[in-house]
This record gives C-alpha cells, structure tokens and sequence, in this order.
C-alpha cells in the first residue's frame, strides 16, 4: 500500500525518466550548453533581427524604430555594390569548387594504391590545414611576390611581368588557387575514407568482365563516392560562401576581390554603415545561404534514396 | 602445394609488370602534387635564412650564407614568447571548456535521463542553424564583458558552437553498452561520480577528437582574436604575424622567418600526432 502512495508521487514527479537516476542533477548537466547556446546562439539571433528594423547605432538611447527601411535599402541604395559582392562570391565559389573536387578525388585516387610511403603522401597533402590562413596567406603572398616571388621571375625571364594579388583581373583567381592548395588535402581524406569503404569485390568483378580503367572509375567509384561527394561540396559551397579570412590577409578586400563575406566583415569593423542596416545585410546573406544549402540538400538527399 | 606456390608467383609477376606499366604515371603525378606543396614551404624556409640584400640580389637561389640574426630580430620584434603563451593558454582553456560543456549534456540526453531530453536535444541541435551577425556578437560581447579579455575569448571560444560537438557525443555514447550505467547505478554510484569515473574513460576517444579539432581550430584562429582582442598585449600567434606583416611588408627574410617561426611548433606537433590530428579533424565530417 505504501508503495502505491509512492507510485503516486513518481507519477507527479514526470520529470523523471529512470528510476535511480536524479532527474534534476542529468538535466543540470545540460545547463551549461543551453546557457552557451542562449549567450552565443539565440542572443546573436534575436538581437540582429531587432537590430534589423532600428537605425540603431552603438547608443539604444538614440535608436529609432525604421520599420523596413533597412530591408527596402537593399534593393534600392546598395544595389549596385551589393550585387557586385554577390557576383564576386559566385566566381570565387565557381572557380574553387569543382576543381577543389577534381584536384581531391585524383590525389585520392594516387594516395588509394598500394605502394611504399602512401602515409606521407597523405599527411602531406593534408598540411596546410594545420597551418592557419595567416601562415598560408603570408606564404602565397611571397609566391605571388610581384618582384622577388618565383612566378614573377619566371615572368620576367620571358620578358613580362604582373602585379597578381595586386592585378583586378587575376586577383580573386589567385585567391582561389591559394583556397585550392590549401584546402584540397581535407576534402582527399573524406574521399579517401570514402573509397576505402568500397569493396575490393566489385572492382575485382568488373575486371573479370573486362572493364577498363576508366569504366570502373565511372561505374564503381562514382556511385559509390556519392556520400563523400556530397559531404565535400557541402563542405566546399558553406566554406566559399563564408570566405572572408583570406581575402582580408591577401588583399584587404582591394582588387576586385571583395566578396560578400568579406563586405559584411568590413562594414562591420569600419562602422560604415549603421548596425541596423548591417544586420539587415547579415539576415539577407543568411536567407540566402540557407536557401542554397537546404535546396543542395534536399536536392542530394533525393538522389541518395533513389540509388 | 606447388600448385598453389605456382600460382602466387605469376600473380606476383603479374602485379610487378602492371605496376611499371600503369603506375609511372601515377607516381609522377604524385611527385608533381608533392612538389607542389613543398615548394613553397620550402622557399619560406630558404628566404627566411638569407640577409635582405641577398634576398634582393638573388631572392629564389639556395642561401649562400645563412643570417642568424633574422631569428632573434624576429623572436624579439613579434615577442614571440608572449605570443606562444597567450595562445597556448587561451586554446588550453577554451579545448577543456569545449569538452567539458557537451560532455555533461550528452549523457543525460542520449540516456534520456530526464523527461524532455529529445526536445532539449533537437534545441541544441536547431542552434546550427540560427541567423546571426557580427555586429550583434561584438554587442553581446561588451555587453557581458567578453570583449577585450583573454577569459571572454577563451568563453567564447569554449562555450561557441556546442552543437556539432553533442552532436558527436550524443552518437558515441548510444553506440556504448547501457549495462554498464544500470550496473553502477544498481551499486549506487551518485551521478557525478558516474560522470567521472564511468563516462569519461569510455568517452576519450570522442573526447581526444573534440579536443584536437577545437586546439587546431583555436591555434589558428585569426579572425576571432583580432576582433575580439584588440589589445596589442594578447595577441595570440596569428594576429601577431598579420600585425607584424604590416609593420613589414617588403622584408621577406624577416617575414619568412616570422612564418617559420609560428608554424615550426604545429607542424613538429603534426609530424609526430598525424593520425590523430587528421582523425579529429575530419571527424567531424566524416560523422556528419
């Protein structure tokens, strides 16, 4: 009979789960990850979406409610510099993603053999991310050295020469090679893992059948990298959408190479333009990028069922 | 048994004639690849030993006759002790912040140990996607007074992003035998002694990758120290080095030696830890 009291009281008591564990203790646990993510997650959130219809500007005291004004500027004012942001990214974005994919899937494919000395191929290619950007900016702005870099000497040899992180035109490609050299080694470990978990069976079948070289890469491998091949663009479409460190170390933002990223930081940190506006300008690219993103996944996901 | 020690010798003859055939190509490519990436660490190494004018005269020849000063220039001129220092310790508080904080979490919630774990869960996991804007962090971060202090940047660092991290918790520990906690539950074990003695040794592995993705991703971090920490006195490595690049811009010797410098330690770390640094670094994707 007591015992039924006490089932009473358990049922009350809903909040716990397991019968010798304290509920509040296991939930007190969870305290510090909510705490961070309220300090660090919903905050942030919050604070730029009411940002976003006030001209605030350091001093709430002075900040007036503007209504959507800051979300019609986009398309009025800032027009024409934003959409050149915009366009910048897109190049950037196009020039470093199927080629980071190229350049990772065939170092994969050579590290993937049998051969004495693989491991320090591997761990070679996948240096640079140990390096940090400051490190690699500084070394490709020495490569790129317009009088004393290598380049510039083998120009000069042929009578020529150019500015390059410092040439309009080339710039934002240059940088793209610099994101290529430095950032193709992770995406060839995920392809690594990816093709090591594909079974010797299928490529010893194929061979059986008379299937080239070439066949089996497209008929085994391909299909079969999918997961990795999704996992990297999604890797590589997020990371040149975000891209600002490099182009703040090379070239500042000059020379054409101001990607939209690299704007929002820059506005920012010069105070250009009022903290509404600039957080009006972060919820557009938000908007934006997880439009694509969730388009990309939606997309891949789909064609992950079908096979 | 002759048959069979037949057998393999073709095949191993056979393998040896496919090998020069096909795989020339492939080994050049690598080389060509490897060359690549070494040439221009190896160019900084060169650069870094000559003196300016014989940088100048010949900036790309190997170095005729090493300059040793550039070092103690550099070790004094970037304060590189201060710098190393404060790196180390602000990635050292924020790698066990950043474990500790997902690790209390992910017990109780992959155990359910409380009514509405999942909902606090999907909470934490919804947070990967919330908008957000510099601006609005640089506001939080005065407001609570982060900014400008080595303790703030180590919080915002440790505390930033959870989610990925109980993400990767949350699966490991369901892949774990759930007898183990009724067994010490049943011995009347009290939670934080559960915590610490049962669930942390089972979670080092998950827990050594956290640490070492959040180290690398700390060490060389370059936009959050020179955002948050404008102060010249922490500077960590990363800003030191972009600081120190605009006070010298056309000096290669000294640069090159700055870069070396700052990255001898990650790259001696690299060539010993490889394994696990490429494991942690790519755990997070791979499990993703």
């Amino acid at each position: 009979m007591a015992l039924s009291g006490e089932d009473k009281k358990r049922r009350k008591f809903s909040f716990r789960t397991y019968p010798s564990v304290n509920p509040w203790l296991a939930f007190l646990g969870t305290v510090p990850v909510l705490v961070s993510i309220i300090v660090f997650g919903v905050l942030p959130a919050s604070l730029t979406i009411v940002m976003s219809f006030t001209d605030y500007d350091g001093n709430w005291a002075t900040a007036d409610f503007v209504g959507l004004k800051n979300y019609f500027n986009f398309f009025t004012v800032l027009k024409t510099d934003v959409f050149s942001y915009l366009w910048t990214t897109l190049k950037y974005a196009l020039f470093t993603i199927l080629p980071l994919q190229i350049l990772a899937v065939s170092a994969a494919l050579l590290v993937n053999k049998n051969f004495f000395g693989r491991s320090f191929f591997r761990s070679l290619f996948f240096m640079p991310n140990i390096l940090g950007s400051t490190v690699i900016a500084l070394v490709w702005k020495m490569m790129f050295d317009p009088i004393s870099g290598p380049f510039a000497q083998m120009l000069a040899s042929f009578g020529k020469n150019s500015a390059f992180f410092g040439d309009p035109d080339i710039s934002l490609w240059l940088i793209s090679i610099v994101t290529l050299w430095s950032g193709f080694g992770f995406h060839m470990t995920i392809y690594l893992a990816g093709l090591q978990g594909i079974s010797r069976e299928y490529y010893e079948a194929a061979e059986i059948d008379g299937a080239n070289g070439w066949n089996r890469f497209v008929y085994i491998t391909v299909p079969l990298l999918r997961q990795s091949v999704t996992i990297c663009l999604w890797m590589a479409i997020s990371g040149t959408l975000g891209m600002s460190d490099m182009v703040l170390l090379i070239t500042s933002g000059n020379y054409n190479t101001k990607t939209f990223a690299f704007f929002l930081y820059d506005i920012t940190i010069k105070g250009s333009m009022n903290a509404g506006q600039i957080a009006t300008l972060n919820l557009y690219y938000f908007v934006l990028t997880t439009t694509i993103m969730l388009t990309y996944n939606h997309f891949f996901r789909k064609k992950e069922v079908e096979l | 048994m002759e048959i069979v020690k037949r057998g393999r010798a073709v095949t191993k003859k056979r393998n040896r004639r496919k090998m020069t055939a096909g795989d020339i190509f492939s080994l050049a490519m690598l080389i060509v690849f490897s060359a690549m990436m070494l040439y221009p660490l190896l160019l900084i190494v060169n650069i870094a030993l000559k003196s300016y004018k014989e940088f100048l005269l010949e900036p790309l020849k190997i170095v005729q006759k090493i300059r040793w000063e550039n070092f103690s220039e550099v070790w004094e001129d970037l304060d590189v002790f201060h710098r190393v220092w404060n790196t180390i310790y602000m990635a050292a508080g924020a790698c066990l912040l950043g474990a500790v904080i997902p690790m209390l979490a992910a017990f109780p919630i992959s155990r359910n140990h409380f009514r509405g774990a999942g909902k606090v869960y999907m909470f934490i996991l919804s947070s990967m996607f919330f908008p957000g804007s510099l601006v609005a962090s640089i506001t939080i971060a005065k407001a609570l007074h982060l900014y400008n202090s080595p303790i703030g940047m180590i919080i915002m660092w440790g505390a930033g992003g959870p989610a990925m991290n109980v993400f990767m918790m949350v699966g490991f520990i369901k892949s774990l035998p759930r007898d183990l906690d009724d067994a010490a539950f049943i011995d009347g074990c009290s939670y934080f002694r559960y915590i610490i003695q049962m669930a942390l040794p089972l979670l080092l592995p998950i827990v050594s990758t956290i640490i070492v993705f959040k180290a690398v991703g700390v060490w060389n971090d370059f936009l959050s120290p020179l955002i948050y920490l404008p102060n010249a006195k922490y500077r960590t490595i990363s800003t030191g080095l972009y600081m120190f690049m605009g006070s010298y811009t056309n000096e290669w010797p000294l640069l090159a030696c700055a870069i070396m410098i700052i990255a001898s330690p990650m790259v001696v770390l690299y060539i010993f830890m490889q394994r696990y640094i490429i494991e942690g670094m790519t755990a997070g994707a791979l499990k993703g």
